[in-house]
C-alpha cells in the first residue's frame, strides 16, 4: 500500500508546533527559578548544630577511606580527638564521636518512631512536597492545556520508523482514523518530544555551565551528604567510630623505596631478558637450528634469570613489620 | 596436595604481587563529574545541529538514527584529536568517552530533527 503524503495545513505548523515548544522552554525556565528561589528560601534557616554534625560525619568518612596516605602519628592524633584515648574517665577526653549523649532513651520504640519522624523531619518534608509541587504540577497543567485545545487533529509526522499498530491509541489520541500510518501523531505526542528534548536544551542553556569552587562549596552546603533525617545523629557517630578503632594503620607509603627501586630493577632485568633472546636467536639462526629448540632455549634462559631475580628480590625487600 | 615446586612458584608470585603493589590513584569524583559534565555539554550541540542537518536533508527511518551515529563518533574523535595525549589527564578511562554518553544527546537530536523535518518536508 502507497501512501500519498499528508500535507499538514501551516496554521497548525504556527499555532500548535511552535507555541507548545517556546510554551514548554519558558515553562521550564520558570520552574528552574522557582526552585531555585525555594532552596535558597529552605537553606536560610538550616541548622547552625546540625551542619556542623554533617561536617563531622563527612570528615570522618574521609578519614576511613584515606587513612593510609596521612602519616601514622597524625592519623593516631586524629583518632584520639574523634574516639577519645582508651579508658579515659574525663568527659573531655572521650573523643568528639562519643560527645552526644543519646537525648531521651525512651523504652516506648513507638515513642522514639514518632519522636524522630516528627520533630526532626519536617523541613525535609516541606521541602519534598515544594519539588513535588513545583515539577509536577506545571506538568499535569501543561498535559491537560495541550490535550484540552489541541486535540483531534494530526500535528506532525514522526520522521523515524513507524511504531507498531499498539501505540496508535496511545500517539494517535482522538484521531479516530484506522487507515492512518502511525507516523502521524497528535499534539500530546509531540508534548512529549518536547518535553524529553528540551530537558538537554535547558541544561545547557539555564544552569549554570561552569560550577566554581565557590559554589561547590555552597552546593555541598546546601546538600549534606548522609541523611539525617533517618537516624538519630549519636547512631551514626557511634558507627564511625567504630569504623575508626576497627582501622588497623597500614601506610600506603610503606616500603616505597624499595618498591621505586624493584620497579626500576624489573625494567632493566626485562630488557636484558629481551637482550639475551636476541642474541640466542642471532646464534639460533646462524646455526640453523629448527624453532623448537631455539623456543626451548630461550625459555630456560627466562627462567632462569628470573629466579636468580627472584631471590635476589627476596633478600633485598623485606617488608619491615610494623609493630 | 601441591607440589613443593607448585607451592614455591606460589609463594613467588604472592612476593612479586606485593612488590608490584604501587600506591592506588586517588581520582576527585567531583572533578570527574565536571568532566563528564563537560562532554555532555559539548555533546548536546552538537547533537541539536546534527538533528537541525538531518532534518533540513530529509533523513526518515533508521537512516536518521545512523546519522546520529556517525555524528557521534565525529564528535568523539574530534574530541580525542584535540586532547590527543591528555585524555588520561581528565579521566580514569579514555576509552570510555567512546560510548559512555551515546544516548545522551538521543532526544535532543530526535526533538530537532522531527522538527526541522516537518516543517521543510510536511507543511
Amino acid at each position: 500500500m502507497i501512501e500519498a503524503p499528508i500535507v499538514l495545513d501551516v496554521e497548525i505548523r504556527n499555532w500548535v508546533v511552535i507555541p507548545i515548544l517556546i510554551v514548554l522552554f519558558i515553562v521550564s525556565a520558570l520552574k528552574l527559578n522557582f526552585s531555585r528561589i525555594l532552596q535558597l528560601k529552605s537553606n536560610r534557616d538550616q541548622d547552625v548544630e546540625k551542619t556542623m554534625q554533617m561536617q563531622t560525619i563527612n570528615r570522618v568518612r574521609r578519614l576511613t577511606s584515606f587513612y593510609n596516605r596521612i602519616p601514622q602519628k597524625s592519623f593516631f592524633m586524629r583518632k584520639a580527638f574523634l574516639c577519645g584515648t582508651p579508658g579515659a574517665t574525663n568527659p573531655k577526653n572521650r573523643g568528639l564521636l562519643s560527645s552526644i549523649a543519646p537525648a531521651q532513651e525512651d523504652s516506648n520504640p513507638m515513642n522514639m518512631m514518632f519522636a524522630n519522624s516528627m520533630f526532626t523531619d519536617p523541613s525535609g518534608m516541606t521541602d519534598m512536597l515544594k519539588g513535588n509541587v513545583v515539577h509536577l504540577v506545571p506538568q499535569i497543567t501543561m498535559m491537560s492545556w495541550v490535550n484540552h485545545f489541541f486535540s483531534g487533529f494530526v500535528a506532525c509526522k514522526l520522521p523515524f520508523f513507524p511504531l507498531t499498530i499498539r501505540f496508535k491509541a496511545f500517539l494517535q489520541r482522538g484521531i479516530e482514523l484506522s487507515s492512518l500510518d502511525v507516523s502521524y501523531v497528535s499534539s500530546l505526542s509531540w508534548y512529549f518530544l518536547c518535553w524529553f528534548g528540551s530537558e538537554g536544551i535547558n541544561n545547557i542553556l539555564l544552569s549554570d555551565n561552569f560550577v566554581s569552587p565557590d559554589t561547590q562549596l555552597f552546593n555541598s552546603q546546601v546538600e549534606p551528604g548522609p541523611p539525617a533525617q533517618q537516624n538519630p545523629i549519636h547512631k551514626i557517630y557511634d558507627g564511625e567510630r567504630e569504623n575508626i578503632e576497627m582501622i588497623r594503620y597500614d601506610s600506603i607509603m610503606n616500603n616505597i623505596e624499595n618498591r621505586f627501586l624493584d620497579n626500576l630493577s624489573k625494567k632493566t632485568s626485562l630488557d636484558l631478558n629481551t637482550l639475551n633472546n636476541l642474541n640466542n636467536s642471532n646464534n639460533n639462526n646462524n646455526n640453523n637450528n629448527n624453532t623448537l629448540t631455539k623456543i626451548q632455549k630461550t625459555k630456560t634462559k627466562s627462567s632462569s634469570s628470573s629466579s636468580s631475580s627472584t631471590n635476589t628480590k627476596r633478600v633485598l625487600y623485606q617488608k619491615p613489620s610494623l609493630k | 596436595m601441591l607440589h613443593p615446586q607448585q607451592m614455591q612458584e606460589q609463594q613467588q608470585q604472592q612476593q612479586n604481587a606485593q612488590n608490584a603493589a604501587t600506591i592506588p590513584e586517588h581520582y576527585e569524583m567531583e572533578y570527574i563529574q565536571r568532566n563528564n559534565k563537560t562532554i555532555q555539554l559539548c555533546q548536546i550541540p552538537i547533537s541539536i545541529l546534527g538533528g537541525g542537518i538531518a532534518g533540513v536533508i530529509g533523513f526518515s527511518g533508521l537512516s536518521g538514527f545512523l546519522f546520529y551515529f556517525f555524528v557521534y563518533i565525529i564528535f568523539c574523535s574530534l574530541f580525542a584529536l584535540k586532547e590527543k595525549k591528555n585524555l588520561h589527564l581528565y579521566f580514569p578511562n579514555p576509552r570510555s568517552i567512546w560510548f559512555d554518553s551515546v544516548g545522551g544527546g538521543l532526544m535532543s537530536y530526535i526533538l530537532f530533527w522531527t522538527f526541522l523535518y516537518n516543517i521543510i518536508h510536511i507543511y
